[in-house]
């Protein structure tokens, strides 16, 4: 399992999105790392502040992000400064948090450092690009916000884990939302289809939402959209909408895996309602279970 | 100077996008547009502009360098403080790098007349301890005994506490085969805890059917940590110290670091003007004194030539000599009055703004007002007509009128009634032409205006109608593209200097070629011989 993990983040720009605030993405962070300094110095941030200070899923408190010799991290320079770990800037780059002003540094000595960074997704992808083409940095691992998918979508190629913390007491609701996210995940890229040219595709600008539904045309062959993050419907809905037309994404993604963290719920009971909502999902169970 | 509505009026934003300074310093120069109005100042930076041109074209490869230098220059936080933090110092530490790279690159020719001299190797050896001459930072502790023989007491600590956690580990893996190394915890069922050491590990409730197992470490591990912070609280504190001692030695520095930044500005500008004046075949602008007349050779309206150049369609370079000060532009529609004008107002602001120019020649003076007056190109005001809107920036620049101004007046008056507006535009003319420091550019459909002395008036040439019926077949349905396509390669977009009686009656050829209906042609052109009942 480890090694999977290593090759599927080695060379590309990773982001890790949880269904909800405290899916674990932190924790998960941590165990990716230490998998990634197998083979490479992985190169990690974050993405807006976390305010959060406790782990909901493990009710501990909230997971310190560690960094070791030679890995490269974005963070605030007050982050830096706050440290125990022992830093280089390497670069500063121009956007401001209200934490300071966002740094590129690498380790030079072992410690846990607190992750801040750009809410903004043209700056998130500005910072992938400078990593990208003036460090020759490859390997990113980016921990998303909660509930968000939306960062995906700035970083052309980028591949993502999705976590998701099921509860007993939500059981139902999130289950239907990870039969959503595994329905949409696998639309393809509008490159991807054969014969475009001969059919009728509709394009429709920002979210795909239940009023604009009537928008779209009913001789269309395709619907075109942004991307995954874009489709604010029910998986009812977007079934029901997939027996008239397909639906395409202008942006390329790749889901390596769904990360399911399960509290109170046993897995096989769980094994059993992904049979019963016809749910073949690629699942890595939490990494954190024997 | 106001010439927000002359820069919407020429388009001149499709240029400007073109201008890239690479540096913060060279981008905020350039989002201010400034307008100059000092001859000598624009004279100055028209010559230096002609050093860079040249050095680019005898250097191409060390001017990619220094453009890659420029590139890599952050904005500076202020330098007005008593310290810096790590990320401060590395941003000055980057300054003087890339500005000591371009002060290596740069020749001599340029260095004297821009007077750009690095002067601070000190300095920068002082901030490059243990990193060599990269552009990184670190606070390294070479500055400090005390802060090496802390931080190797810290090193020696964490070695000790990663061997005590790996010995744990192995004995948990030994014990229990759970392996914490790529964990910090682990869930385990509950019922495959009860064997599991208390010494080793700690347990607490996870869910109903589970628990979360961590590692328990010996006394010695806390202890060690304890050593550890206190280490890290002395850490901090002998790196304040060091922080001051740099702090110190870049604030000695401060002006002549600021006098880096200045020349990295102007530098930058003057790079990406350069290499625009290379693209384009730029030429310096000719200054004249107030009183000169303008005078364009083959004068290019880059926002069309470059439009023209992608749909393989002849764009037609501007040459004219405006003797007087007044001029009026006559012509039919889609003739290219409008052209002229924004032709003039975008060589005007090129020049003002220290650009140099896409003309053979294009010489002019320095206005101190540039104003556009015609149809209103921004978000209409409340309660203002298109005519009040005309009138009001009329009444504003008329204002101006005892400092230097040019105006570029488009169609003025053409919402209201025409007899009324052929007034105006005659009153305007007389009062223009007696005004020594105005020059305008007056387009206008009106004919047979008066005659003022110092008003000369011009015309554009127009459809070249005998060209164009031989080419052009009535029975053919052509579609609106291609009859604009029609006009635009038989309109002959030159200027020629006429007299105030010329009639131009292109209108009706433009009405038919764009596919009017004939009967409508037909009365036009009867209620013109005056055979209309």
């Amino acid at each position: 399992m480890s090694s999977t993990i290593a090759e599927q983040l080695v060379n590309k720009t990773t982001f890790l999105v949880g269904n909800k605030k405290n899916a674990g993405k932190t924790t998960f962070l941590n165990y990716a790392l230490k998998q990634v300094r197998e083979v490479v110095s992985p190169t990690f941030f974050t993405i807006g502040i976390d305010g959060e200070t406790s782990d909901l899923i493990f009710e501990t408190p909230k997971p310190r992000v560690y960094t070791e010799i030679g890995d490269f991290v974005v963070t605030t320079d007050l982050m830096i400064n706050k440290s125990d770990a022992l830093f280089e800037i390497i670069h500063v780059f121009p956007y401001k948090t209200v934490l300071g002003r966002l740094v590129l540094a690498k380790t030079l000595r072992n410690g846990t450092i607190e992750l801040v960074g750009s809410e903004d997704n043209k700056q998130l992808a500005e910072i992938v690009d400078y990593l990208k083409d003036e460090e020759h940095i490859h390997t990113i691992i980016i921990d998303g916000a909660a509930s968000r998918a939306t960062q995906v979508a700035s970083i052309k190629n980028s591949s993502f884990y999705y976590l998701i913390k099921l509860d007993q007491r939500t059981i139902n609701a999130d289950i239907n939302k990870f039969k959503a996210i595994a329905l949409v995940s696998k639309f393809k890229c509008i490159d991807a289809i054969e014969k475009v040219e001969e059919k009728l595709v509709f394009e429709l600008k920002g979210a795909l939402t239940e009023s604009k539904l009537t928008l779209i045309p009913e001789d269309c062959d395709v619907l075109l959209i942004d991307d995954f993050t874009k489709i604010f419907l029910t998986f009812s809905q977007i079934t029901e909408l997939q027996r008239r037309l397909e639906i395409v994404y202008k942006i390329q993604y790749q889901l390596n895996s769904f990360v399911v963290i399960l509290k109170d719920i046993i897995k096989s009971d769980f094994e059993k309602l992904l049979e019963q909502h016809n749910i073949q999902e690629n699942i890595l169970y939490n990494p954190y279970a024997y | 100077m106001h010439i927000k509505e002359t820069i919407k009026f020429v388009d001149f934003n499709t240029f400007y996008s073109e201008y890239t300074p690479l540096s913060p310093y060279g981008v905020i120069n350039k989002n201010k547009y400034t307008v100059f109005t000092d001859k000598v100042e624009l004279q100055n930076r028209y010559d230096s502009i002609g050093l860079v041109v040249a050095y680019i074209r005898e250097n191409s490869f060390s001017s990619d360098k220094i453009k890659n230098h420029l590139k890599r220059i952050a904005l500076l936080n202020s330098l007005e403080k008593k310290i810096f933090d790590s990320s401060e110092i590395f941003l000055v530490k980057k300054l003087l790098v890339n500005f000591r790279s371009i002060d290596k690159l740069l020749n001599e020719a340029v260095k004297n007349t821009l007077h750009i001299k690095f002067a601070s190797n000190e300095l920068l050896d002082f901030l490059s301890q243990d990193g060599g001459n990269k552009e990184t930072f670190y606070l390294s502790a070479s500055y400090c005994d005390e802060l090496s023989g802390n931080r190797k007491r810290i090193t020696a600590l964490d070695k000790e506490l990663a061997e005590i956690k790996k010995e744990r580990f192995h004995e948990i893996i030994n014990k229990h085969n759970l392996d914490f190394r790529f964990r910090d915890f682990i869930v385990v069922s509950e019922s495959m805890t009860g064997d599991l050491d208390c010494e080793l590990v700690y347990k607490e409730v996870y869910d109903k059917t589970s628990l979360l197992v961590k590692p328990i470490f010996p006394k010695k591990y806390f202890d060690l940590h304890q050593k550890r912070e206190v280490l890290l609280v002395e850490e901090g504190k002998l790196e304040k110290n060091v922080l001051q001692k740099i702090s110190k030695n870049i604030l000695e520095e401060k002006d002549v670091i600021k006098g880096y930044l200045q020349k990295i500005e102007l530098l930058d500008i003057l790079f990406a003007k350069a290499t625009l004046a290379i693209k384009y075949q730029m030429t310096k602008p000719v200054l004249i004194g107030e009183n000169g007349p303008i005078k364009v050779v083959n004068g290019q309206y880059l926002p069309l030539a470059n439009k023209c150049l992608k749909m393989e369609t002849v764009y037609t370079p501007l040459n004219a000599e405006f003797d007087n000060k007044t001029c009026v532009i006559t012509g039919s529609n889609m003739g290219g009055k409008t052209i002229l004008l924004k032709t003039i107002g975008f060589l005007q602001l090129l020049s003002q703004m220290g650009f140099w120019v896409p003309s053979k020649t294009y010489q002019t003076s320095v206005f101190e007002n540039i104003n556009y007056i015609g149809e209103d190109l921004s978000e209409k005001v409340e309660g203002l007509s298109s005519f009040g809107f005309e009138i009001h920036n009329l009444s504003n620049a008329i204002k101006n009128f005892d400092t230097n101004t040019l105006l570029l007046i488009d169609e003025f008056a053409k919402t209201t009634n025409s007899i009324e507006a052929k007034a105006i535009i005659a009153a305007m003319l007389k009062s223009f032409s007696q005004k020594e420091n105005v020059y305008s550019f007056v387009s206008t459909h009106f004919m047979e205006l008066p005659e003022f002395e110092k008003v000369s008036f011009y015309k554009m040439k127009g459809l070249n109608y005998s060209e164009y019926e031989k080419y052009y077949n009535k029975e053919k349905q052509y579609s609106l593209h291609e009859r604009i396509k029609l006009i635009n390669t038989f309109m002959q977009y030159e200027i020629i200097k006429t007299g105030n009686k010329d009639r131009t009656y292109d209108a009706i050829k433009i009405a038919d070629t764009l596919g009017l209906n004939e009967e409508i042609i037909r009365y036009t052109k009867e209620y013109l011989r005056g055979n209309y009942d």
